[in-house]
């Protein structure tokens, strides 16, 4: 029932005509996102700090404002393991590789939502005229047995040709959220990357959505046991969902994420005396 | 007769008087005698045997790392030079001793001798309470010593100071041969051969990691070597007929001058020769290759003395006779080769060490090292130019490079410039790095099994920036534990699930409504919230992120039996630990981080309580050898009062711009408060260090 196809962008009109003799779909879609949406698709180069440890990464990122902003998967930046109670890595010397670019441009975190896997990162110094961005605002929503696609970029070797592989929307879950939950076709795309329907309209993006670590240490089986039956653990938060959390991640970082609210301080428990500093047992008389 | 002799004497007589049933004084005198004999021997020594701690600097993925070890030595002169083994000075850069009586005084490299394994530090004498009162060990002959010997080996085993252990020697000959019984050469990790002249004194006085470089002493009080090797209650030390003069020559020279011919000996064990020495290789362009020896030629003599060498134990005395020749000598070798005589005059050479200096270039994410012959030979290269990359940092700038530089590539060139040696590559990094701007791109030309390449590498900024935040969403500042089916039973509520407080967050919202530890939450804004498992425990919490941040929610709760609504404004989350701002100061190589709401919580500290949380302190670090550790609170640095990054920062500005010799750091742990005393070094660092501890270890 479904397919995957290389679509290198240069050659798009050529396999468009061999399309029809090898899958269902109609060629059409595939067209229309690659030449509509494929110029959004981006890669985000950054270096994952671990302590002293180093290393580089590179992960899918979509933008989704004409200014830069561009959406990537948090748990790709920090590493899946933060979601565990482990440290997460931290990014530095991020840099945004738009279409044939290969050295980037800078760019920036300025917010995440670790609970729904989502982190947004902005173009520094953003391109005259702005960029092809997909708008998570105009989506569609999609449901049970509805076609949906993805589209993600090769690697460099392959010269990042745009690849397009479809699947359908297998089931819709309501707790702990609403979300989409992907065939297998689906499971080998990335975090990180949109998921569209056949009219090549936004119906969300690809993460993961973790119960709580309080909750998953009570879980026998762990995380295995909580994504049984979500092939490669790729789960669509919908496309309103990705609209109103970017809604909120502008929000606050338009507030200024250096002045967070002043954590006020809980008052001394009962029956406990207050440690004030330099008064312990350590101090000198 | 020797102590040794009058003990087997006594012993010998105390039995036999047993044995005639002269009453049981025999055992006892026995006893008493070793007991008198033993301690004797060991307050020779005892005063002068020092715990040596070593802070170390190498260079592993291309960055430099910071890390802490431990081992012995003995004093053995009133200017305080302190003999012990190679690898315990090994990439040390800062050195403490702790002389028996736990006075600790600081001390520095003399010279190394990695060929014997062997080092001489210097302690500074003046900081001892009398400079004047340096306790001294004596040498003894290791030559005299016999299987069967008692000898003491004193050290800091697994750092454990001042201990004593007492064996006989087990050979006084050792060497260690692998296929073919030849003497096998041994390298330490980084390449660097060892114990080219050693015999070694093998002895079952039982050394673990921590003895390295301590004596071992004799029944005299005298110190016959220098243990070095040890496991499976076997001990190897360095005869002091090899050690002393190496110490002597590392006290008067700072290094062990040898001549060098570039030949490897082999004895004539298993050969059909039966006098002489065989030449297992000679080195291409070796002093001893120029005057035309070749492998398998057989020495019979040199300048006029017959050489012979027929077990493995003979040869390591016979390296030890070349490499004392003057530099520059003119040897005159008679060798057979197929049978036919024949004589060569070698000139011999300065024998260089195998491994030299290494240095990481940090901005450019790779450390290099200088190229000696040893590692030319060992890696195939043409000659000694350049500097070897010897690590790459992941996702460095080396790395990222296309083509990229990796491990064992032989920088030639910078930016068109010749590199002759590892020091002209660090003056030309040095260069291209005090430039402002730092240029773009940095071309580097390197040679890759007999390609030369050029690449390009973009020096990375040390850019500090501050973590992202999350997405502010509606929180309650409560804890809360799922009432499920049974505990809603025995509570008083059966069939109604929900959520128990467990604890209102003092200074929240929560704190100023009605919500109380143990109202049961069974609704939200009219809605039901009821946990069906235990794998429900967050589902409260998701419901009330669904709240909006700027209405008061309706919260339903079960309470002594009734139900009742009560009004809580939620509030934005609080800062996570890993949203909190952080800084790392490379100077003192820690990185703390703001203090959140919930760190105080959980330490019950209140708001009369401020400063930056440690979340990493390198061990090796000058905050780290002060005590810094992870989890404290700094209060106060230098006098100066620390309640945030900024104000940390500043402070570390301040510091770094003073450079005071001594900095009292005042941290709260837990409940309760320490002084702590970093004491940096401020010398000039062309290398930021990057701040990973290696493990500490014992030596």
């Amino acid at each position: 029932m479904t397919s995957r196809l290389i679509v290198a962008l240069s050659l798009c009109a050529g396999l468009m005509a061999a399309a029809p003799a090898m899958s269902q779909p109609a060629p059409t879609a595939y067209e229309v996102l690659a030449t509509t949406h494929a110029k959004a698709m981006v890669n985000v180069k950054f270096t994952s700090k671990f302590g002293a440890e180093e290393e580089e990464g590179e992960v899918p990122g979509v933008i989704i404002d004409k200014g830069g902003l561009v959406l990537v998967s948090n748990d790709n930046l920090r590493g899946i393991n933060a979601r565990f109670g482990a440290p997460g890595a931290e990014s530095a010397n991020i840099k945004v590789l738009v279409g044939e670019d290969t050295e980037g441009v800078d760019a920036k975190v300025i917010a995440r939502d670790s609970e729904l896997g989502l982190a947004w990162v902005q173009i520094e110094k953003a391109a005259e005229g702005g960029y092809a961005f997909v708008d998570f605002e105009a989506g569609a929503e999609s449901r049970a047995g509805e076609r949906v696609m993805v589209i993600s970029q090769l690697s460099k070797f392959f010269d990042r040709a745009t690849v397009v592989t479809e699947g359908v929307v297998a089931g819709v879950t309501v707790r702990p959220r609403r979300t989409l939950i992907p065939s297998l076709e689906l499971a080998t795309t990335e975090w990180g990357v949109p998921v569209f329907d056949a009219n090549a309209k936004p119906v969300g993006l690809m993460t993961i959505i973790l119960p709580e670590k309080e909750e998953l240490e009570s879980m026998p089986g762990g995380p295995g046991e909580v994504l049984k039956g979500i092939p490669g653990g790729k789960i669509v938060l919908p496309a309103a969902e990705v609209a109103a959390a970017t809604k909120r991640a502008r929000e606050a970082a338009a507030s200024g994420q250096g002045e967070p609210a002043a954590p006020v301080a809980p008052a001394t428990p009962p029956g406990e005396a207050p440690a004030a500093p330099g008064s312990g047992e350590g101090a000198p008389k | 007769m020797n102590k040794v002799g009058m003990f087997a004497a006594v012993a010998a007589m105390s039995v036999a008087a047993a044995a005639h049933g002269q009453g049981t004084e025999g055992p006892d005198r026995l006893r008493e005698d070793i007991r008198r004999m033993v301690t004797q021997a060991r307050d020779q020594v005892f005063p002068a045997l020092v715990n040596i701690s070593v802070i170390t600097v190498n260079y592993s993925g291309g960055k430099e790392t910071k890390g802490g070890s431990t081992g012995s030595g003995t004093i053995v002169s009133p200017e305080g030079y302190v003999v012990t083994n190679h690898h315990v000075a090994e990439d040390g850069k800062k050195f403490r001793v702790t002389l028996s009586d736990k006075q600790e005084v600081s001390a520095v490299l003399v010279g190394d001798d990695p060929l014997t394994d062997l080092a001489v530090l210097k302690i500074n004498v003046n900081e001892l309470k009398d400079p004047k009162a340096v306790p001294v060990a004596s040498w003894g002959d290791s030559d005299a010593l016999q299987v069967g010997d008692y000898v003491m080996a004193m050290g800091s085993p697994f750092s454990l100071s001042r201990t004593v252990t007492l064996g006989i020697v087990s050979n006084t000959e050792r060497v260690f041969t692998g296929a073919g019984d030849d003497v096998e050469e041994q390298e330490f990790d980084s390449g660097q051969r060892t114990g080219l002249f050693t015999r070694w004194l093998q002895h079952d006085a039982t050394i673990n990691p921590g003895n390295s470089g301590g004596p071992l002493v004799n029944l005299r009080g005298q110190v016959v070597g220098v243990n070095t090797l040890g496991g499976s209650n076997m001990a190897f030390a360095i005869p002091s007929s090899l050690a002393r003069p190496v110490a002597e020559a590392l006290i008067k020279e700072g290094e062990v001058v040898r001549s060098y011919m570039g030949v490897q000996l082999r004895s004539l064990k298993r050969s059909d020769f039966t006098e002489g020495v065989l030449l297992n290789s000679v080195i291409r362009g070796g002093p001893a290759d120029r005057a035309g020896l070749r492998a398998g030629d057989l020495i019979t003599s040199m300048n006029g003395e017959a050489v012979n060498a027929y077990f493995p134990e003979e040869i390591p005395a016979m390296a030890r006779k070349i490499a004392d020749l003057p530099v520059g000598s003119k040897v005159r070798v008679t060798y057979r080769r197929d049978g036919v005589e024949g004589s060569a005059d070698v000139t011999t050479e300065k024998m260089l060490k195998d491994r030299e200096d290494e240095e990481a270039l940090r901005r450019w994410g790779l450390s290099a090292m200088q190229i000696t012959e040893k590692i030319a030979k060992d890696r195939m290269l043409d000659g000694t130019r350049g500097a070897l990359v010897s690590g790459i940092r992941g996702g460095g700038p080396a790395e990222l490079a296309e083509p990229q530089i990796t491990w064992g590539d032989v920088i030639t060139s910078v930016d068109g410039e010749t590199v002759e040696d590892l020091s002209g590559l660090v003056a030309a990094y040095t260069r291209i790095m005090s430039q402002d701007p730092v240029p773009e791109f940095v071309m580097i030309g390197f040679d890759r099994a007999g390609k030369s390449q050029v690449t390009l590498i973009k020096p990375r900024p040390d850019k500090k920036e501050d973590p992202p935040r999350e997405v502010p969403k509606p929180w309650i500042g409560i804890a809360t534990q799922p009432v499920l089916k049974d505990l809603a039973d025995k509570l008083g509520h059966p069939g109604e699930l929900g959520f128990r407080v467990s604890r209102v967050y003092p200074g929240t919202l929560a704190a100023k409504s009605d919500l109380k530890v143990g109202d049961v939450i069974v609704g939200l804004n009219g809605a039901k919230v009821a946990p069906r498992t235990m794998q429900d425990a967050g589902l409260l919490g998701r419901r009330i992120r669904e709240l909006p941040l700027d209405k008061a929610a309706v919260v339903t709760v079960l309470r002594g039996g009734s139900r009742m609504d009560v009004e809580v404004m939620p509030e934005r989350t609080r800062i996570g630990p890993d949203e909190a701002l952080k800084d790392t100061n490379k100077d003192f190589e820690v990185t703390v981080r703001e203090l959140t709401f919930f760190d105080r919580d959980d330490r019950r500290w209140d708001e009369s309580v401020s400063g930056v949380l440690v979340e990493n302190a390198e061990q090796a670090g000058w905050a780290g050898l002060a005590g810094v550790m992870r989890g404290d609170l700094v209060q106060r640095i230098d006098g100066i009062e620390i309640s945030d990054i900024p104000g940390w920062r500043r402070a570390m500005d301040d510091i770094a711009t003073r450079q005071p010799a001594k900095v009292t750091i005042v941290v709260l742990r837990w409940n309760r408060t320490f002084y702590l005393f970093a004491e940096p070094e401020w010398k000039p660092q062309t290398q930021a260090p990057a701040g990973a501890a290696g493990q500490g270890g014992e030596k």
